[in-house]
């Protein structure tokens, strides 16, 4: 659905932000974009639905680049920033000034997430909270129904039951073939369950790219209650219930370890393994890949 | 593939007329009240006892000032719709319309509401006329000099609209469009070109434009000793002039499609969200 070839981007001369980035958001995944402050989540974002213009290299909707602006392409796609800027209107006057520009849009579905999220339709968006033009913002993306869903931060300033009616609408709005949706998020705790793919930015670059399936396969996350930590981790945190370690599985295997409580791929524990040993992980991943 | 899709475009007016219809009011009441402060200032500043070429030169040029450059300032807000910062520009951006649809609804929006602007000076310049002999004599003379009251001859006893007045008159009324249209791309372009802030550095740059034309036109008629009002007669949209009947209609029209075409290039370069 959107490709990207060799792309490259900075703001100013001389203060380059990404750097031959390469990469596809296929449909029916939900995407996960990491990295630390300033890494340039929301430049990617941004490039993805073309709001910026590329130095040098290629996105593209299919063969359609983002950059042109095609209403063609932007129609099937939805952008949700991480300040969304509501203006002084009523939502139903919102949504019948931009609903009809989105061929898809359900005000039935508009209607439901809405009353999940608890916000009434009969209001003004200038006296909303963040939190609330937050929930407005969702649920308007949700209901029109688009292949590509682009989220910066989307969790920030929602309440956990906003929090939890999200992953839920997410699950549901994947049902359908097709679609994709991309997050860019700090917050993993929130949308560790929903993530398909990793997508981990460090320096100029994308240095992990990969499907939470390969990472499973190339990584093993345990659980030792108690006891010595054991040999070949990658990475150790402790935690309540004892260490949750992280080891590359090929060598545990290879060398027949024993595996002890073995959990589902903990993104967080992935982030701060790869942060802390980039090359082990990588080559990890690569084994399989191959 | 048609280039534009009117559905797109109806959508787009529907948008700006949901977002903007407070906008549209209150410049209204303000264009309004401008003019009837500038209408005051004409009555107040022919009461006083200056010379009869400074009186004129104050009278015209506030008010040429005042009517213009609000309108102006008005319409440079509109051209492009409310872009006040970075993500205004980006919720505009990701309207699933192409470039020309966007700058056809905004061409539409434009033209009526500068009509409609028109149409209030129009409508308040006659009454102010008609209520001159409380107050004045002579205010005809003055307010004669602008073209669009000598169109629908509001300053005399004819009615405000007279289609048969118009027919005999229509290269006049051809002029006046030539000079809309060239006035539009210029409003136009400049709200393209500061499409932050728009409405003040408009007020601004247009307020020093007139500031600089009238300061221009003083120098010249007191150098070469001749009646400002003079000038004027280059635009008299008298048929009789031959001037006026080919100069300012191409003039102002090539000027104004100059403008557009500028308008369209740099509202592409817009779209750089990173040099806003």
């Amino acid at each position: 659905m959107i490709n990207s070839n060799k792309l490259t981007f900075s703001y100013k001369k001389g203060n380059r932000i990404l750097s031959d980035i390469s990469f596809s958001i296929e449909p029916d995944q939900i995407y996960g974009i990491l990295g630390d402050n300033g890494v340039g989540k929301t430049t990617l974002i941004q490039l993805m639905c073309g709001l910026l213009k590329p130095d040098s290299g290629k996105i593209s909707y299919g063969d359609i680049e983002m950059f042109s602006h095609s209403a063609k392409v932007i129609e099937n796609i939805f952008i949700v920033t991480e300040e969304p800027m509501l203006p002084a209107i009523t939502l139903k006057n919102y949504i019948k000034a931009t609903a009809p520009f989105y061929p898809k849009f359900s005000s039935d579905d508009m209607s439901r997430y809405l009353e999940a999220f608890e916000v009434s339709e009969d209001i003004h968006l200038k006296s909303l909270s963040m939190g609330q033009k937050k929930k407005v913002i969702l649920s308007f993306a949700l209901a029109t129904n688009v292949s590509v869903l682009l989220m910066d931060e989307p969790t920030n300033g929602l309440d956990i039951s906003g929090k939890s009616h999200f992953r839920k609408f997410i699950s549901s709005y994947m049902e359908v073939e097709g679609r994709s949706v991309v997050i860019s998020t700090h917050q993993l705790r929130d949308v560790d369950a929903l993530l398909d793919h990793i997508m981990i930015l460090r320096g100029e670059n994308l240095l992990i790219d990969n499907t939470i399936e390969l990472i499973n396969r190339a990584l093993i996350f345990e659980l030792i209650d108690g006891g010595a930590v054991p040999q070949n981790f990658i990475f150790a945190q402790p935690s309540p219930a004892g260490y949750i370690v992280v080891r590359d599985r090929s060598k545990v295997v290879d060398q027949g370890l024993n595996i002890n409580r073995e959990l589902e791929v903990d993104i967080e524990q992935f982030y701060q393994a790869f942060k802390e040993k980039p090359t082990e992980v990588l080559a990890a991943l690569s084994a399989v890949s191959e | 593939m048609s280039l534009i899709n009117l559905s797109n475009i109806e959508s787009l007016l529907r948008r700006d007329f949901i977002l903007s219809k407070k906008k549209y009011i209150i410049g209204g009441i303000i264009f309004s009240s401008a003019i009837i402060l500038a209408f005051i200032f004409n009555s107040l500043s022919l009461s006083l006892s200056l010379r009869t070429e400074m009186q004129y030169c104050i009278k015209t040029s506030f008010h040429f000032a005042t009517v213009y450059t609000i309108i102006f300032a008005l319409m440079g807000i509109l051209f492009l719709g409310k872009i006040i910062n970075k993500q205004s520009l980006m919720n505009l951006l990701m309207l699933p319309v192409t470039r020309l649809e966007y700058f056809t609804s905004r061409i539409i929006i434009c033209t009526t509401s500068f009509l409609s602007y028109i149409l209030i000076y129009l409508i308040l310049d006659y009454l102010y006329v008609a209520a001159s002999p409380l107050w004045m004599s002579d205010s005809k003379i003055v307010l004669q000099n602008f073209s669009f009251s000598d169109l629908i001859a509001s300053t005399t006893s004819k009615p405000l609209y007279n289609g048969s007045y118009m027919w005999q008159n229509s290269g006049e009324f051809w002029n006046t469009i030539a000079v809309l249209f060239g006035i539009q791309g210029y409003i136009a372009f400049m709200s393209v070109l500061f499409p932050i802030k728009t409405i003040q550095k408009i007020l601004l740059f247009n307020l020093a434009l007139a500031l600089g034309v009238f300061i221009l036109l003083v120098i010249i008629s007191t150098i070469f000793n001749f009646e400002i009002q003079d000038l004027t007669n280059l635009f008299d949209n008298s048929s009789d002039s031959g001037a006026s009947k080919y100069i300012v209609p191409i003039m102002f029209s090539a000027t104004g499609l100059l403008f557009w075409v500028l308008s369209y290039y740099r509202f592409k370069k817009l779209e750089i969200i990173n040099r806003l």
